[in-house]
């Protein structure tokens, strides 16, 4: 049932058991999960069905970035309206790496306080959701099913990460229909201003969300637990903003720093040799299953190596391209040389040029983070700031990482490797990742919510979403905050 | 900090070897297993070769251009040795071989070294051995 806060005259909205902050991939699947529970819950988007440059203004903000970084303002990556920023995604989706839920090695982090296999019912339940069909992630089982042959094989140096593309990418659309018809109220229009807490016995509550409507109407809602569920830098921006009136926000000084990405960026390129990038099924295209769906294999390093060396996880993505790139130092003359290495029958596709596109992780750093500014919102929020900060050892980890793998695709057949002008080190950007400004940890001392996704300074106060990652390997992070979000609705009905 | 400064801080492995190679020590002990040689941004003086050392290079003077001097001249201040390497592999190429022949042969060592992970690092290209040699070998024609 949608509902249209601006057109509601009641000032005070019904007291609910569950208040759901936010309508995207966490917020749409805590409403399923939790639809047909017996437990009345109350999901709030700050946008409509659609978008508007009302709505999305307020997630305006300042960004900075570290050197040889970039990132884009705070309202391009993030979509405010029903379906959040799955209404722009594109869709990788994989299950973040074994090693990253920990423990891990030198200075990468204790990981998650569970395993990843603690996560794989729920993962289950994710790929529905994410409507990806089955669950193969295999690069030999999927190009098997297209009679075609991996080239590059994984082995004890090299991985082939996997990943797939829902048939749905679209939340807000896909499940429009059925939350439509749903009982489950969802309000549009309805910005959280903050919470009113009380503390009873040394716990603190959280008693009542203030909202307020496009028109600047105020209005109060009363629930048994409030899951903020609005992204990666809203979430801590929340938070932030709570942590005014609750001293123990700030206890572990760990709310809104730690903000991780996967830095991005075209580090280098191949020439073909053996294969053409037409052979190079999966690798260098996006082809359709046997089940319709799409995937993508990339490259990595092997976890295992990964662990010995005390590399952060990287991957890389082939991608064709024109020409050899221009900041490529000689690049005409070893185009040349090559070929001339190379027999007549494969002259022709030797020389074609395949990018190599990495996507990586990053090590936790206290200087990376969301922090509020003075300036505000139309409707009197402060604004968020996010200045994202990568260690100089992760850029140092990746170029290592990029030769390792380097190596291998020359083992396979491939021609020289390029990596740029070795004076310049390429600008890498991030994916429009948000994770990490409101850690997951068991104790209070070293993060802000616990294996639950409480808050640990608040009883009732839940923040799901890629906030909550405490590391984040190189894998795309939706099919993981949905598994989250299920993993959350399965806590409230346990709590509830 | 720029990422001029940042490269040069964190080239790891890479650009230590390469330091340590211009000091004359061995960047060999620096590798680590599954290593790939040490890169190049610091040349040693460029020893000249005779014209009896260069003539196996002779079947691919026509590729010779200034970019491909510019390459070569980088493989000579950081492998020297890739071109006895290059030598060793191309100088069974018979006087009066087809074009055909020269380029089968080439292939064969370039295929080979890439296999074995005989590769070489210079001004950001990873190359098989034996192409960086010869490389090495033809910006010292005259």
């Amino acid at each position: 049932m949608f509902i249209d806060l601006a057109k509601s005259n009641r000032k005070e909205m019904p007291r609910c058991d569950i208040a759901v902050i936010g309508a995207g991939a966490a917020g749409i699947t805590l409403a399923l999960e939790l639809e047909k529970s017996g437990l009345s819950v109350v999901i709030l988007e700050g946008g409509y069905r659609e978008f508007t440059e009302l709505s999305q203004d307020r997630y305006k903000g300042e960004v900075t970035a570290g050197p040889g970084f970039a990132y884009p303002d705070l309202d391009v990556w993030r979509l405010r309206y029903f379906g959040g920023t799955t209404n722009h995604w594109i869709g990788w989706c994989r299950r973040l790496e074994e090693n990253v839920f920990g423990p891990r090695t030198n200075d990468l982090g204790e990981g998650w306080p569970f395993a990843r296999v603690d996560l794989e019912s729920d993962y289950q339940q994710a790929l529905e959701v994410c409507t990806l069909g089955r669950d193969v992630f295999d690069a030999n089982e999927l190009l098997n099913g297209l009679g075609a042959k991996n080239l590059i094989p994984s082995n004890d140096v090299l991985a082939t990460p996997v990943w797939r593309f829902p048939k749905e990418l679209r939340f807000g659309g896909y499940y429009r229909p059925r939350l439509q018809d749903s009982e489950l109220p969802i309000y549009f229009g309805a910005n959280c201003q903050g919470f009113t807490f009380e503390e009873v016995d040394g716990v603190i509550s959280a008693r009542k969300l203030h909202i307020k409507n496009d028109l600047g109407v105020d209005f109060e809602l009363t629930a048994d637990c409030f899951v903020l569920a609005c992204g990666g830098v809203e979430n801590v921006r929340q938070l932030l903003v709570a942590a005014d009136d609750v001293e123990g926000l700030k206890q572990s000084d760990t709310l809104g720093r730690g903000f991780l990405e996967h830095p991005h960026g075209a580090v280098g390129a191949v020439l073909c040799g053996d294969h053409a990038p037409e052979d190079l099924v999966g690798l260098t295209d996006y082809p359709l299953d046997v089940d319709k769906t799409q995937f993508k294999i990339g490259l990595g390093l092997n976890e295992q190596l990964a662990a010995e060396r005390g590399l952060i996880n990287s991957s890389f993505t082939l991608e064709p391209l024109d020409a050899i790139p221009e900041e490529s130092l000689h690049g005409e003359a070893l185009r040349k040389l090559w070929e001339s290495s190379r027999p007549s029958a494969l002259k022709s596709k030797s020389s074609h040029v395949i990018g190599l596109y990495a996507r990586t992780e990053q090590r936790w750093n206290a200087e990376s983070r969301i922090s509020l500014i003075s300036a505000k919102d139309d409707l009197g929020s402060k604004r968020a700031r996010l200045d994202w900060r990568v260690n100089d050892q992760d850029v140092a980890d990746i170029k290592t990482s990029l030769e390792l793998v380097a190596k291998e695709l020359m083992k396979a057949g491939f021609g020289p490797v390029t990596f740029g002008d070795p004076s310049e080190f390429v600008t890498m950007e991030g994916g429009g990742h948000h994770l990490g400004g409101a850690r997951m940890h068991e104790s209070p001392d070293h993060g802000v919510v616990d294996a639950n996704l409480k808050c640990h300074a608040v009883d009732n106060l839940y923040a799901v979403g890629g906030s909550a990652f405490p590391t984040a390997g190189f894998s795309n992070p939706t099919l993981t905050i949905v598994a989250l979000a299920i993993r959350l609705a399965r806590t409230l009905k346990e709590r509830l | 900090m720029r990422r001029r400064e940042l490269f040069e801080r964190t080239a790891g492995m890479t650009g230590l070897a390469a330091l340590l190679a211009a000091c004359g020590a061995d960047p060999a002990d620096m590798s680590a297993p599954g290593q790939t040689k040490p890169s190049n941004t610091v040349l040693m003086p460029v020893a000249e070769l005779s014209a009896d050392e260069l003539t196996f290079a002779g079947p691919w003077k026509s590729l010779i251009d200034d970019e491909l001097i510019a390459f070569g001249i980088s493989v000579m201040g950081n492998f020297p040795d890739a071109v006895d390497h290059a030598r060793d592999g191309l100088s069974q190429l018979s006087e009066g071989s087809s074009t055909l022949a020269r380029d089968e042969l080439f292939s064969t060592c370039c295929r080979k070294d890439s296999r074995a992970g005989d590769v070489v690092v210079v001004d950001g290209w990873m190359v098989p051995i034996t192409l960086a040699g010869l490389a090495g070998a033809l910006s010292q024609f005259k």
